[in-house]
């Protein structure tokens, strides 16, 4: 009977109540509540009373401007600060929150939670801001944000282009110094793409970065002959059409020519090339090549064919010892007339080995 | 002459010796198995990690959207930060506080650990309802109010000095972190106990226990056949019963697979016992293995998903929160499990105020436990068939006027060699003494109404002895047919009509 009414007893002690008080975090003694626990605020209850614990005033302002970075004329911010007091609670519903907001101050006269507030519009210059807090005599730490540009505005514009390009040879290709519909300019590390549309619907894609107000993008042609147009592009706005050309293929030099006697017959062999181009290469295998030859007795001949590995080679009917000749040499590239003279046949020449 | 003696006297001695050390092993292996052989067994269930904050909608438009990846992500923040909580006031882990909490949230979490180890109080956050009202614009800061069901009880020289669980009110603010969304600062502003009353149960429950014979335990539910429930309730009317207990599996209503086919089958076999007029007794969180703190919270979602079923059925009679708790108090200790079990009368009640209540308590001593609380007592009587009748005068006398279901009666059928341990007629005349000890009760169940094949060691130890016991305790054998057990359960039951 004893075992039964202690069971009994045990079941019902757990409803007596005590000197206990449980909050936020948990259930202590009430002899053992420490002073910091205390001082917590918020509902606790005791001896299965509740009551509710006020904050104290302002110890702590924390602030959150944001987002960072506020588009010129677009974006609107959000100034918060978190208010605690010393003891690390929400500060009273009401408690008024000031922000000073670059050169403007605004007023949250009803803090909720802790959390007072304004939404602002800040000026449409691009500048980086100071913001700060004030609650009671708190103050909070400083923030920054940034006002930018509206690229959105921003209409870039491709300068024209000082000479035409050549084959092998860097090209800058620089904007025109961009702003935005409030004066601000672009800031640095905005990204444009500019596109060469060619004439033959080929397109090549090149980008540029914005330094100090301007972008430049920079085009190496190669195995690329063909001008057209140029278009830059910042967000969604695109320059108008900027022409781009290529200067025309040159020869590189004059071309090297050798004349020399055929072997058992009166006739000469004439060898040009390798007929170079400024555009770094030999002129194409299957080039037509035309020689015209005067030699110095009155003798003429002339001969029709083609490039390989950028030389043509031909026999002549003519003497040897009719030298010098005249020989005019028509390709592609243009013309080029010279007097070449008889020399030994380079195919002759033995070459020794040396140990 | 002599010699024929002397060799009498010596077989004698050795059968003696041999049916003693039967008897010993017998007698150890009654002993409850808490150890076990596979880790893997030892490890309670726990659900996947989720958030399992609901959300109602913000009083005021916000000056961000709160979308639904922001509620999932800061809905998770809260969970694993009450979790952890847990966690750490029962490891005195206080390093992990700082993966989900900061600023002054972090601060108090850690002196309420270091207060919680000193004097013994525990707090534990049950479940969590949000109500977004402050989102900064560019997502740094973020502020709910919170509706929380939160148990605190504080254990001191091993008793409970305090308990109670609360529907708390409060603020939580979380910061937007390099790490993701932590607690900032938490502040209680209001709440009210869970203080449902309690309500009444009259009539009588008289029947058996119940699992079909080939999926018992942790198998019922994965092999839930709704054909063979349905015939096995046939015969548990036929043989006269009005009620019938079954077991929800802890792990089944936990893990969120399977969960949906499990909550479906719960109603199926709720309406099959309403189609053969049976009463259920559901017995809740069956196969529990621990009572961890960090564990309460998922305890609290599983009568989420239950309650709202059994309360919607007209079959149920009464709900058992747990099986023989009691039995779990040296491994776990009395005033831990104590505290769970208020906790979880507490919710129950919340949820499901108008279905009655009680505790299967393992032995007659432990019935006037909790018993303020609840509304029907119940224990298991496998004690000494010699007393019976004593123990539920007992209980009758502390506890007057209250309703008392003897919920497990049983004797095993399972013959060793010569009628030992037990046998058919032995368990059918056991049977018999016992119900007749206890006349007068308000219902008895009997364990149980199939002889099993296979016995999940897991639950019952993994002692050869052990299980062949617990195999043969049906009135049902394994080969289907009635054993004389099932006649007198039949002529008993038959006289309580």
């Amino acid at each position: 009977m004893l075992r039964f009414a202690l069971l009994f007893v045990l079941a019902a002690a757990p409803c007596a109540a005590r000197d206990f008080v449980a909050d936020a975090f948990g259930v202590v003694p009430k002899s053992a509540l420490s002073e910091d626990r205390a001082a917590w605020s918020g509902a606790r209850a005791n001896a299965g009373q509740i009551g509710t614990a006020p904050p104290e005033a302002s110890g702590t302002v924390l602030l959150f401007v944001g987002p960072k970075a506020l588009v010129a004329g677009k974006d609107d911010g959000h100034a918060v600060a978190l208010v605690l007091d010393r003891h690390g609670n929400l500060v009273a519903d009401g408690t008024p929150v000031g922000f000073l907001l670059g050169a403007e101050g605004h007023t949250d006269p009803a803090s909720r939670f802790g959390v007072g507030e304004v939404l602002f519009r800040p000026p449409p210059h691009a500048d980086v801001f100071v913001a700060g807090a004030t609650a009671g005599e708190r103050q909070s730490a400083r923030a920054t944000y940034r006002v930018v540009s509206d690229l959105a505005s921003a209409k870039p514009v491709l300068l024209p282009l000082p000479r035409p390009a050549v084959p092998e040879t860097l090209v800058r290709i620089p904007t025109a110094p961009l702003f935005d519909r409030f004066g601000n300019a672009v800031e640095d590390g905005v990204g444009l793409s500019v596109i060469l549309q060619h004439v033959d619907w080929r397109t090549s894609v090149l980008s540029a970065v914005v330094r100090s107000g301007m972008a430049e993008a920079v085009f190496l042609p190669r195995d690329v002959t063909t001008g057209g147009a140029l278009t830059a592009t910042l967000a969604a706005n695109a320059s108008a059409g900027t022409p781009f050309q290529f200067a025309e293929i040159a020869p590189l030099g004059q071309v090297p020519m050798q004349i020399w006697p055929q072997q058992g017959i009166d006739a000469v062999v004439l060898r040009v090339g390798p007929v170079m181009t400024n555009a770094g290469h030999l002129l194409n295998d299957g080039t037509p090549v035309k020689v015209s030859i005067v030699d110095g007795i009155g003798g003429t001949d002339d001969r029709d064919g083609w490039l390989r590995d950028g030389h043509f080679e031909t026999s002549l009917a003519l003497p040897p010892d009719g030298g010098p000749f005249v020989v005019t040499l028509t390709t592609a590239l243009g013309r080029e007339t010279r007097s070449v003279s008889i020399a030994a046949n380079p195919r002759s020449q033995h070459v020794r080995g040396v140990e | 002459m002599m010699r024929l003696t002397g060799f009498a006297a010596g077989f004698a001695a050795c059968l003696t010796l041999v049916l003693w050390l039967a008897a010993q092993a017998f007698g150890a292996a009654q002993e409850r198995q808490v150890t076990y052989r596979l880790i893997g067994d030892a490890l309670a269930e726990v659900a996947e990690s989720g958030s399992r904050t609901a959300w109602l909608a913000p009083a005021a438009p916000l000056v961000r959207r709160f979308t639904p990846a922001d509620a999932d992500r800061i809905g998770l923040a809260l969970t694993e930060a009450w979790r952890t909580y847990a966690v750490a006031q029962e490891t005195g882990e206080i390093a992990v506080l700082a993966d989900h909490m900061t600023g002054v949230a972090h601060e108090r979490a850690v002196r309420g650990v270091v207060d919680a180890l000193t004097y013994g109080g525990r707090m534990v956050v049950l479940s969590i309802t949000a109500t977004p009202v402050f989102y900064h614009k560019d997502g740094s800061l973020f502020q709910a109010e919170l509706e929380m069901v939160v148990a605190r009880y504080l254990i001191e020289d091993g008793e409970l000095r305090f308990h109670e669980t609360f529907r708390d009110g409060g603020v939580a603010t979380l910061l937007n972190e390099s790490s993701g969304w932590r607690l900032f600062s938490y502040e209680r502003r209001g709440g009210s106990a869970l203080t449902a009353p309690t309500t009444q149960w009259t009539g009588t429950a008289n029947g058996l226990n119940y699992y079909p014979a080939e999926t018992p335990w942790r198998d019922f539910w994965s092999g839930f056949d709704p054909e063979v429930i349905d015939a096995d309730f046939e015969r548990i009317r036929d043989l006269g019963a009005d009620t019938v207990r079954v077991f929800l599996t802890r792990s089944a209503f936990l893990v969120e697979e399977g969960v949906e086919t499990a909550i479906a089958d719960l109603r199926r076999l709720l309406d099959l016992a309403e189609r053969h007029d049976l009463q259920v007794v559901p017995t809740l969180f069956d196969l529990k293995p621990d009572y961890r703190m960090s564990g309460w919270a998922d305890d609290a979602l599983i009568l989420e998903r239950v309650l709202p079923v059994l309360a919607g059925s007209e079959s149920v009679a009464f709900i058992d929160l747990k099986n023989e708790p009691d039995l779990d108090f040296a491994a776990h200790g009395t005033a831990h499990v104590t505290a769970w079990l208020r906790t979880m009368i507490e919710v129950v009640r919340d949820l499901a105020p108008h279905v009655p209540l009680t505790i299967g308590w393992a032995e007659a001593d432990a019935a006037p436990r909790l018993a303020d609380r609840l509304d029907v007592i119940s224990y298991h009587d496998y004690a000494p068939i010699a007393g019976a009748a004593e123990r539920f005068a007992e209980v009758r006398e502390r506890l007057p006027g209250r309703p008392v279901v003897v919920t497990e009666i049983g004797i095993s059928s399972y013959t060793f060699a010569l009628g030992f341990p037990g046998s058919e007629e032995s368990q059918a005349k056991d049977l018999a003494r016992r119900l007749e000890a206890l006349e007068g009760a308000d219902g008895v169940l009997v364990w149980t109404l199939h002889d099993f094949s296979q016995v999940d060691p897991t639950v019952v130890g993994a002692s050869p002895w052990v299980r062949r016991l617990q195999s043969s305790f049906g009135v049902i054998g394994a080969d289907g047919r009635e054993k004389p057990a099932a006649s007198v359960i039949r002529r008993w039951l038959a006289g309580q009509g």
